[in-house]
C-alpha cells in the first residue's frame, strides 16, 4: 500500500473508532474483512461516510454507498484513492 | 365510501372535502394519488379482505415498508374495522414470532421478496391456526364487488401496537377506533395542519412516530403524504425540494446526517415550516447545526406506542431547544414523585400522562399487573423529566432500560437471551453506550467461559444475532470481561459497562 492509501487506511480507522464507537483493537489488521463483522449496519455505514466526507472534505453521491464501495477498509481506501487528492 | 367511527370516518371526511386534492407521493414506487383514487384503492383493498375472511375484530399482520401498499392496507383495516398489526419489514421471521406470540392474526401481507420466507415459518410455526400469508400487490387481482359497512363505535380495535418490555418479549396492546381518531385529531388540533400541507413519511410507518405523525396526520387534514422506503440523504433532500414538504417528521440521527451533509445547503428547503424528531432525545449539536444549515427550528416531539404523540414544541425560541414541549390539546400531563405526588417545576420526576389516545392496557396482563403502568387513568412512562416554570417537559432518562438507537427503542434483554444461548457464554448484559452523536449504540458485555479466541466468538455472537434479530439491535460493540460488575445485593452496575 501506497503511503497515500496508509493514511486514507488510518484516518478511517480512527473514524470508526471516533465516530462509531467500535475500540480499535477489534478493526482487524486484515483489510479485506468485513465491516458488517463489527456490527456495522446501513445507518452505521452512513454515519461513517459523512464523517468520512467532512475529514477529506468530499461528496459522496449517495447511490455510491455500497457494499462494494464501503463493505471493507481495502474497499474503502480503493473507492477514497479515487476521490481524494 | 362508508364512514363509520375512527380513522375510517376521518379519511371518509377528507375524500369528501379533499378528492381531487393529492393524497399520496410513493416515492419508492413513483406513483401518485389523489384522495379519490387512494379511497378507491382502499375500497378494493377492503374488499380483496373481506374475501379472505377479515372482518371486524380481526387481526392483519402488515409486514411492509413505506409504500401505497401499506397505507392501503392499514386504511383498509380501518375501513373494515379490523386490527391492524404493523410490524416491521426488517424482522426476522424469530422476531415475527416473538411478536404475534401473543397476537394470533388471520393473515399476514408482506412484500414479494419475503413473502416465502414468511409462508414457510408460517407453515411451521403457525401450522393448524389457518394463517394466510399474502403478497400486498397481487391481493386485489380478480376481487369484484364490496366490502361490508364499517362497524359503528368508537370501542371497537383498531391497532396492536407493541412496546420493549423488561422480560424479552415485547408487550402488546390495542388501541382503539376512538383512541387512534383521538391522536389524529390531538395532533390537528394542536399542530395546525392543512390539506395544503404536505409530510414527508421516511420514518417507518409501522412505529408509533410514523403511523401518527405522518399517516394519520395526513388522513385526519388531508396534507399530502409523501413515502420514502429508506432514508438516503439525496432522495430525501430531493423529495422535500421537488415535493414542498413542509412537514418533516423525524429521528435525530437522520436530522444529524443531513444537517452535516454540505450540500444539503444548496438544497431548496425553504418550504419545511415544520420538524420535529422523536424517539431518542435530540442532541444541542444537532439542534445548532440543523438550524444553522436549513434555517428553520428542529424540535422535538414525545410520545410512545401506548399512546402515540403526547407533546410537542413548538416553540420559536432557542431557549427551549432542549424540550420535547407541551401536551398535546386534550392531554393531561403531570411529573410524579414515586409516591405519586406532583413535583414542583425543575423538580425531576417520573413523567405520567392522561390521554383520550392512550390505549387502556397491555394485552394479556392481569389487572393488577397493568395497574402498575395504568392507573386512574393515568399512563405511568417509566421516563423521568421534569417541567420548567412555563410547563415545557424536558425528557432527562428513563426509568426503563432502552437502548434508543437510529430512531428506534432496543429492548436489552432481548438481545441477552439471543446471546445467552451461545454456548460459550457465561453472562451477558447488553447496555447502551454513548455514541458520538448524541445517539446511544448497542454494547454487548460478554463473560466467556474460557474461549481461546475471542475474535471468533465475537464473529459468532454477532451471527447469532444477526440471524435472530433486526440489524438496529445487533451489538455495535461486544466487550469481554472476566465478572459482571454487581453490587452487594446482586444489582448489575450497569454505569461500569457503558
Amino acid at each position: 500500500m501506497d503511503e497515500r492509501l496508509a493514511a486514507i487506511d488510518s484516518g478511517v480507522r480512527t473514524l470508526l473508532a471516533e465516530r462509531l464507537r467500535v475500540d480499535p483493537e477489534d478493526v482487524p489488521a486484515d483489510d479485506d474483512a468485513s465491516l458488517l463483522d463489527l456490527g456495522l449496519d446501513s445507518t452505521a455505514i452512513l454515519s461513517l461516510v459523512t464523517g468520512i466526507e467532512d475529514r477529506y472534505d468530499v461528496e459522496i453521491p449517495d447511490k455510491e454507498i455500497t457494499l462494494d464501495n464501503f463493505g471493507s477498509l481495502r474497499a474503502i481506501c480503493r473507492y477514497l484513492g479515487g476521490l481524494v487528492p | 365510501m362508508t364512514g363509520g367511527a375512527g380513522v375510517a370516518a376521518q379519511l371518509a371526511a377528507t375524500v369528501a372535502r379533499s378528492g381531487t386534492r393529492p393524497a399520496l407521493v410513493d416515492g419508492g414506487a413513483g406513483r401518485r394519488l389523489t384522495w379519490d383514487e387512494l379511497a378507491e384503492a382502499v375500497e378494493r383493498r377492503a374488499a380483496a379482505l373481506a374475501g379472505r375472511d377479515i372482518g371486524p375484530g380481526h387481526a392483519l399482520a402488515i409486514v411492509l415498508p413505506n409504500d401505497t401498499d401499506f397505507v392501503v392496507t392499514f386504511l383498509a383495516c380501518q375501513r373494515l374495522g379490523a386490527l391492524a398489526v404493523p410490524l416491521n419489514p426488517l424482522f426476522t421471521v424469530a422476531e415475527l414470532g416473538r411478536h404475534l406470540a401473543g397476537c394470533p392474526v388471520r393473515g399476514i401481507v408482506t412484500t414479494a421478496e419475503q413473502a416465502p420466507a414468511v409462508a414457510e415459518w408460517a407453515a411451521g410455526a403457525l401450522a393448524g391456526r389457518g394463517t394466510w400469508v399474502a403478497v400486498a400487490a397481487g391481493l386485489d387481482d380478480g376481487v369484484t364487488g364490496s366490502a361490508p359497512p364499517t362497524p359503528g363505535g368508537a370501542d371497537g380495535p383498531a391497532l396492536y401496537a407493541f412496546s420493549s418490555g423488561s422480560t424479552g418479549t415485547p408487550k402488546g396492546m390495542v388501541r382503539t377506533r376512538g383512541q387512534l381518531a383521538a391522536e389524529a385529531d390531538a395532533f390537528y388540533d394542536t399542530v395546525g395542519v392543512g390539506e395544503g400541507d404536505v409530510i414527508l413519511g421516511v420514518v417507518a410507518l409501522f412505529h408509533a412516530h410514523g403511523l401518527g405523525n405522518a399517516l394519520l396526520a395526513s388522513v385526519r387534514s388531508g396534507a399530502a403524504l409523501v413515502l420514502l422506503p429508506a432514508f438516503r440523504r439525496d432522495e430525501t433532500l430531493a423529495a422535500i425540494e421537488g415535493e414542498r414538504v413542509t412537514i418533516f417528521p423525524t429521528v435525530p440521527f437522520v436530522a444529524q446526517t443531513l444537517a452535516e451533509t454540505r450540500r444539503a445547503a444548496a438544497a431548496d428547503t425553504g418550504s419545511l415550516r415544520l420538524c420535529f424528531t422523536a424517539g431518542a432525545p435530540l442532541a444541542r449539536e444537532t439542534f445548532d447545526l440543523w438550524g444553522q444549515r436549513f434555517g428553520t427550528p428542529l424540535r422535538q416531539l414525545y410520545g410512545c406506542s401506548e399512546a402515540g404523540s403526547v407533546t410537542i414544541n413548538l416553540d420559536d425560541a432557542d431557549a427551549t431547544a432542549t424540550s420535547v414541549g407541551r401536551p398535546m390539546k386534550g392531554i393531561d400531563l403531570a411529573v410524579v414523585h414515586e409516591d405519586g405526588t406532583s413535583c414542583a417545576p425543575g423538580e425531576s420526576g417520573e413523567i405520567t400522562f392522561a390521554s383520550p389516545a392512550a390505549t387502556s392496557g397491555y394485552d394479556g396482563l392481569s389487572p393488577e399487573a397493568n395497574a402498575e403502568s395504568f392507573a386512574g387513568g393515568w399512563f405511568r412512562t417509566g421516563d423521568l423529566g421534569h417541567l420548567d416554570a412555563a410547563g415545557n417537559l424536558y425528557v432527562t432518562g428513563r426509568s426503563k432500560l432502552f437502548i434508543s438507537t437510529a430512531g428506534y427503542k432496543v429492548d436489552p434483554f432481548e438481545v441477552e437471551d439471543v446471546i445467552r444461548r451461545h454456548p460459550a457464554v457465561a453472562d451477558v448484559v447488553v447496555v447502551g453506550a454513548a455514541g458520538s452523536l448524541g445517539e446511544e449504540v448497542v454494547k454487548a458485555v460478554v463473560v466467556h467461559t474460557d474461549v481461546p479466541d475471542d475474535r471468533q466468538l465475537r464473529h459468532d455472537l454477532l451471527a447469532l444475532c444477526r440471524a435472530e434479530l433486526a440489524v438496529h439491535k445487533v451489538p455495535r460493540i461486544v466487550a469481554f470481561r472476566a465478572e459482571i460488575p454487581r453490587s452487594p445485593l446482586g444489582k448489575i452496575l450497569r454505569k461500569y459497562l457503558v
